[in-house]
Parts: C-alpha cells; sequence; structure tokens
C-alpha cells in the first residue's frame, strides 16, 4: 500500500527529499553496445526484445541511454514524468523508435530491404518527416556501432539509373544474386561493400557515367541499334549530386573488374567539376577513371551562349583547384591535373556552359 | 596602310598548362601559366638562342594553383635604389605574390607589401602603373572577385629627417602605402583594371559588361560605361575582358564579348564619349553586318608606346594591329600550332583531344623599339604573345622607317 501525500510530507520535512520520495523508480536501459558488432543480428534481437519485455510488462517507468555521437547521451523517459512530462515529443520519439527497431528487427529475420521512403509512407502519422526518419535510423546504427545504415536493411531510395549492353550480375553476401539485364534502363541495385559484380574478365568495359539524366535518356534511348555501336559499355546516371548506392556501385564495379575504364560526362560548369570529384574522391581505385567534360572548348567551338560564373561558382571553384593542389606532386593523376585545367579555364573565360548544348 | 609583322622567335610548351599572361619590361618576356610558374625570357638573346629558349628561360615556381596574371615594373628609381625589376603575379587561389627579381645574381627576392588583412581578398586582375613623374608614386592596382579595386602607391625608399631638417635620408625600402579601395556596388566579377598616369585616370572592367573609370588621385567613379556590345541578347554575352589607355591617356579601348565574338570599342576619356569600333567586314565587303574586331572573344590589347596602333588578340588565333586614328587593320597575324620552330613541342591538341591547330591567343603586348636585339630592331617595335597551345611567340615589324 503506498502512502498518501500527507503521510509522504510528514516524514520528509525538505523539498528536496519530498521530490527524491515523489520520483518513481526507473529502469535504464543502455542501448549503447560497448563491442564492435561481430554478431549484429544477436545482439540486436536480444537488445530489442529486452526492450519491448520491458514495455510491456514492467510497470516502472523506463530510461533509454541513446548514443547521439555526442559525449552527452540522448536519455529518453518513457512514460514521461517529471520536467519532460509536458514535452509532446517524447512519446513520440519512444514510439517512432520502437515502431522502426520492430520494422527493422522484421526486415532482419525476412532479410529484407526497404527503403526509407517506404519506412516513412507505411506510418506517415507518426514520422511526420522523412527526415526524421533518417535521424532516427543513423541514431540506432550509432549505438550499434555499425559502419553504415545500411546493415539495418533500410536503405536510401536509389537515385542512380543504369543501363547497360550487356549482361551484369550482383552477388551480395553470396545469398542474393541480382541480374541486370541487357538493354533496359534500371534504378541502380542495392548493394553493399562486399557486394560483387562480375563481368567477363576477358573483355574492356566502358562505364559512361552522365551528370544529367537528360542525356543519358537521350543516349539510350534515342540512339538506335545502342547495343551494337557501343558493345560492352554501361552508362550511369547519378541525376546530378550521385547518391551513396552510385558511388558505390561504381566503387565496386572498378574493385571487382581490372579491366572496367570509367568516363566522367558532366556539365562545363564548378559543379559539373565538383558532381565528377564527387564520384572520384568515393572511389578506392582511381586510375581507370577517366574525366571527360565536356570541356568548355567544345561549347566555345559550337558557339553556344555561356553563362557568367557566380559568385558562389568561383569560390567554388577557388577551393576545389586549392584541394587537388594541396596533394602533393606524386599523389596527383592525370585526372587531376585535367580537373585543374578544366577550372582554371572556366574561371580564365569566368563563363560556364552545360552538356546539353553539346547534343542540341 | 598595312604593317608587316615577322616572327622572330617561339617557344612551344613553354609551360605545363596554359599560358594566361605575358607581360613586356626591357630586360625580360615574363609569362606565367596554368603550371604555377612565373617564366622569364631574356629578349636580348630570344634570335640567337631561339633553339635552346628553354634551356635560357629563368623559372620560378609560385603557386600551385596555377598564375593567371602577371605584371612587372622596370624603373630607375632615385636616391641610389637603382634600377628595379618587380614582378606582381596573381595565382587563382586569389593570392598576389610580389617578387624583385635580382639581375646581377639571377635571384627572385620574395616581397611582402600588401597588410595582411588584404592578403584575405581573393584577387584577380593587377597593374602597375608607372609614373614619368619623379613627384609622383608609382602605383599598384588590383581587381578582386567580388568587383572591388584596391589602389597602393609604390615607394623605394624610407624617408628619414635627421639633425638637419633641409637634408632629410633615404634609406631603401621597397614597400606599399595603401591608397584605398574603390567598392563595387554589386559583387560583380572585376576581370580586368588599367590606368593612365598622365590623365590621372583607373579603369575597371567587369563581368557583367560594364566599365567604370574613376579618378586616380582622388578614387572617385567619374564614368561608367554599360551595355556595351549587341542589344537583345542573352543577358551575360557582354563580358569586358580588357581595357587599356593609350600612352597619353586620351584614348580608352574596352574589349568586351558580343555573344561569342568580340569586339573593341574605343572612347576618348576628357568626356567620356565612344567614338567608335575597330572592325572587320562581316558576310559584305560594304557594310558591316556586325561589329567584330575577332571571330571569337577578345582577351587583350595594347596599344604601342605612340599611341598610334593598338594590337588586339583573341578566341579565334589571330593578333589584330589597328590604326587608332583611321580605325583600320594594318595586319593580321594568323596563329597555327604548326608555326613552332622545334617540332616536337608544336601541340596540336590538349589532354582532352581539343584541337589547338588554331589556338586561341590569350595576350599580346607590344615591344617597344630598342628591347629585342638583331636587325631593324632599335627602329622597330614589335609584338609578344601566348596562346593556348602553351607557347610563347614573338614577332618584329619588318622593314624599315
Amino acid at each position: 500500500m503506498k502512502m498518501c501525500l500527507s503521510d509522504l510530507m510528514k516524514l520528509h520535512h525538505t523539498k528536496k527529499s519530498l521530490a527524491e520520495a515523489l520520483t518513481p523508480k526507473c529502469r535504464f536501459i543502455n542501448m549503447d553496445t560497448s563491442v564492435e558488432t561481430v554478431s549484429f543480428q544477436e545482439i540486436f534481437s536480444t537488445t530489442v526484445m529486452f526492450l519491448f519485455r520491458s514495455l510491456e510488462y514492467s510497470t516502472d517507468p523506463l530510461t533509454l541511454i541513446l548514443y547521439n555521437g555526442n559525449k552527452l547521451k540522448k536519455r529518453i523517459r518513457f512514460p514521461p514524468f517529471g520536467k519532460d512530462s509536458n514535452s509532446k515529443s517524447i512519446g513520440n520519439n519512444m514510439a517512432i523508435l520502437v515502431s522502426l527497431l520492430q520494422t527493422i528487427l522484421e526486415r532482419q529475420n525476412k532479410s529484407m530491404t526497404s527503403t526509407i521512403r517506404d519506412i516513412f509512407y507505411s506510418n506517415v502519422e507518426l514520422y511526420q518527416n522523412q527526415k526524421n526518419v533518417v535521424y532516427w535510423l543513423e541514431i540506432i546504427a550509432k549505438n550499434f556501432k555499425l559502419k553504415s545504415r545500411d546493415k539495418l536493411n533500410i536503405v536510401a531510395a536509389q537515385k542512380g539509373l543504369l543501363y547497360s549492353t550487356t549482361h551484369i550480375l550482383v552477388t551480395s553476401n553470396l545469398k542474393n544474386i541480382y541480374s541486370i539485364n541487357r538493354d533496359t534502363i534500371e534504378l541502380i541495385p542495392y548493394i553493399d561493400e562486399s557486394s560483387i559484380i562480375k563481368l567477363n574478365p576477358t573483355v574492356e568495359y566502358n562505364v559512361i557515367v552522365f551528370e544529367k539524366e537528360a542525356i543519358f535518356n537521350k543516349i539510350v534511348t534515342n540512339l538506335v541499334k545502342i547495343s551494337t555501336v557501343y558493345e560492352n559499355t554501361i552508362f550511369i546516371t547519378g541525376k546530378g549530386y550521385p547518391d551513396h548506392l552510385t558511388k558505390r556501385f561504381i566503387n565496386r564495379l572498378l574493385i571487382c573488374n581490372e579491366q572496367v575504364k570509367i568516363k566522367l560526362y558532366v556539365d562545363s560548369d564548378p559543379e559539373g567539376v565538383c558532381i565528377a570529384l564527387n564520384y572520384i574522391n568515393n572511389c578506392t581505385e582511381t586510375k581507370n577513371i577517366e574525366y571527360k567534360g565536356c570541356t568548355l572548348v567544345q561549347l566555345i567551338k559550337k558557339r553556344t551562349q555561356l553563362m557568367n560564373l557566380t559568385h558562389r561558382e568561383i569560390s567554388l571553384s577557388i577551393n576545389m583547384i586549392h584541394k587537388i593542389a594541396r596533394k602533393s606532386q606524386i599523389d596527383r593523376t592525370n585526372t587531376d591535373n585535367g580537373i585543374v585545367r578544366q577550372l582554371q579555364r572556366q574561371l580564365f573565360f569566368f563563363k560556364k556552359g552545360e552538356m546539353n548544348a553539346c547534343y542540341a | 596602310m598595312s604593317k608587316v609583322f615577322i616572327p622572330i622567335a617561339n617557344v612551344g610548351k613553354a609551360h605545363e598548362a596554359d599560358i594566361y599572361s605575358v607581360t613586356i619590361t626591357n630586360p625580360y618576356s615574363i609569362s606565367c601559366g596554368g603550371d604555377g610558374y612565373l617564366k622569364l625570357w631574356p629578349n636580348k638573346t630570344l634570335i640567337q638562342e631561339q633553339s635552346r629558349l628553354k634551356d635560357i628561360v629563368i623559372s620560378k615556381f609560385v603557386h600551385k594553383t596555377g598564375l593567371h596574371h602577371a605584371d612587372a615594373i622596370y624603373t630607375v628609381e632615385p636616391h641610389d635604389v637603382g634600377t628595379v625589376l618587380l614582378i606582381a603575379t596573381v595565382s587563382f587561389s586569389g593570392n598576389i605574390h610580389f617578387y624583385q627579381f635580382l639581375e646581377d645574381t639571377q635571384e627572385f627576392k620574395e616581397l611582402n607589401l600588401i597588410d595582411d588583412d588584404l592578403k584575405k581578398k581573393s584577387f584577380w586582375s593587377c597593374k602597375w602603373v608607372k609614373s614619368n613623374d619623379q613627384v609622383v608614386n608609382h602605383r599598384f592596382i588590383a581587381t578582386d572577385v567580388k568587383g572591388n579595386t584596391y589602389v597602393w602607391k609604390f615607394m623605394s625608399t624610407d624617408k628619414i629627417v635627421g639633425d638637419d631638417e633641409e637634408k632629410p635620408e633615404y634609406k631603401k625600402n621597397l614597400h606599399f602605402e595603401f591608397q584605398g579601395e574603390i567598392p563595387s556596388n554589386e559583387p560583380v566579377f572585376a576581370t580586368c583594371v588599367t590606368a593612365s598616369s598622365s590623365k590621372g585616370l583607373l579603369a575597371t572592367g567587369f563581368a557583367n559588361g560594364s566599365v567604370i573609370v574613376s579618378q586616380l588621385s582622388t578614387l572617385r567613379p567619374l564614368y561608367t560605361f554599360e551595355g556595351l556590345g549587341r542589344e537583345g541578347v542573352d543577358q551575360n554575352s557582354n563580358s569586358v575582358r580588357s581595357v587599356a589607355f593609350s600612352p597619353a591617356g586620351n584614348l580608352l579601348s574596352v574589349a568586351n564579348d558580343s555573344g561569342s565574338y568580340g569586339c573593341v570599342t574605343l572612347y576618348e576619356t576628357e568626356y567620356g564619349e565612344r567614338i567608335g569600333n575597330l572592325t572587320v567586314p562581316t558576310h559584305s565587303g560594304q557594310t558591316n553586318i556586325g561589329l567584330f574586331a575577332h571571330n571569337g572573344w577578345v582577351f587583350n590589347q595594347a596599344f604601342n608606346p605612340s599611341g598610334e596602333f593598338i594590337a588586339t588578340c583573341g578566341y579565334d588565333g589571330k593578333v589584330r594591329v589597328w590604326d587608332v586614328k583611321s580605325k583600320e587593320r594594318v595586319s593580321t597575324l594568323n596563329i597555327s600550332a604548326t608555326d613552332i620552330e622545334i617540332e616536337e613541342d608544336i601541340m596540336l591538341a590538349d589532354e582532352n583531344g581539343d584541337s589547338l591547330k588554331v589556338p586561341p591567343v590569350f595576350d599580346v603586348q607590344y615591344i617597344p623599339q630598342g628591347t629585342l636585339n638583331g636587325v631593324g630592331n632599335e627602329t622597330n617595335e614589335g609584338l609578344c604573345c601566348v596562346c593556348m597551345d602553351r607557347s610563347v611567340r614573338w614577332f618584329r615589324e619588318a622593314g624599315g622607317k
């Protein structure tokens, strides 16, 4: 039998001790795993099951301690009490977290992959915003010391497109085999850092990467007999700045196949160069990547109307030149030199152009 | 009357990357390029050492990001300072680097002439303004990418007043005194700058097609020329690429884009009135459909020392010499990559495979009489240009005067 407030007040003479006596006992659950996850799935399912049971059966309030990258760990109390009790978001945060953990657990058990967008639309009312899903997934990944968020089997929606004139086989974790058919436009398949993209080792392959989807579409849909003209060629577009998946796909292509040559076709503006650098910097092996343009010189020759560089683009160019120039002479590749040359010319002419003009 | 220029020396692959600027001083032609090097080509031995110019060139590595503007001043300073050769060059990182070249030891001495707070600016073009008046200081002008123009006064000595006030002592100390700034109303790329010491004027050209002429002594703007080039065309097609005052300062020549073509317009500086364009006939021999000077952007222009002629260079791979009075073309030099004397230094295409057979000319400068050596040097002027095939070429006017 619990005491009533007047009895409690008789027992505790100070405000502080009364407040302490009124504070309920709390069960602490530390979500931050201290060991590097060897068997992530096992630890994950145990922790999650434990959390669910506590929520279901325990009468005591819970305090979840989460690591969010800062020194001060994030604490969520459920049900909220004390100062937190007025805050609406606490209960909501708990619901988001539990819902996400449940989804991840399901996906893990079934070895299925979902996109962040799918998760968000599965309960818009709860998540409210797609950014919330990303934020909490990041926190979960950090707590389980995962190198990549993708291990949770929830990935960003694919952005990049791919068209191959040859058949490609993608093997991931020896379980899933994904096949990319020839002569069809497909989304870049979900792959992880251990996926293997298999190509015929005796044949040389060209991978042509376009910055713009419009150019990609024009090439792959308008060209008649594309597969005979461009044999063993893979066309890729990241639609502007590439997402992780597109970059990873290109990196895996290079790592798994020595005979692959990548050619980057981007706009002749500082943003284009920045996109090219985005691809290059993500690749572990850069000797087979070539920056091809389209160059400003080609556009000038076509007598297209070129735009002036904006102030932001000038700063971007200067920063990029600086960054590459900082590399030692030995580390600088021909691609680096080519990029510096393009940036210098863009600045010297103070003009920029888009590659669409080349195909207009 | 037409003029004929004959090639007297050339060097291919003079720099590892594009050469963006050349400047002429009495002892050296100075080029700078995207490889970050300053190169000093000795004028007096150009003709004799034609085959081994790359061996005798004096190189100085300045900055990893590459250099795009260079200007030099060769002057005899009073109070026993003597002859000084000062070189200023701007790197793509936006810094200005100053060097004094010591001719005796052939060494470069780096100078720290700008205050630290101004060093943070992203500079673009630079210009020395040589004063022929002992009382007036030489000046140094620079523009930044935000459109501001900065002016410094150059001093070669410190004045020390001792016990005897009438006889001050002078101690050698090359330094700058910041005169001021002409701020820009809006952030527009200030692409080029020039000044006339004799008229006391300063002109800044902008990427949006305007030119602002200011007074050099007060830095107060006098005139703004706007909307150069064709009307009704894309708003960004009339960027100003070069401005130049005639030696007497009574003419200002402005080179600006007109779409993909290049125009040169002459203004008189007294009232700021336009007095005409330098044009080549297009399509028809009789009428000028467009007022173009070059079939491509005009990158730079230079008056000859007497102010009678002006040389312009453009993306069309041509250097043109114009009679200022009649505004007519008196000479056209067609540059071809295959002109280069040493065959292995011929560059027909760049690393991207873009053709350089007719290389765009990025800079042209007049060479005053008596600068070069050889026959006719004392009486004839010359031209020096740098092209996109990474070559430096020297020409001399043919015949006697």
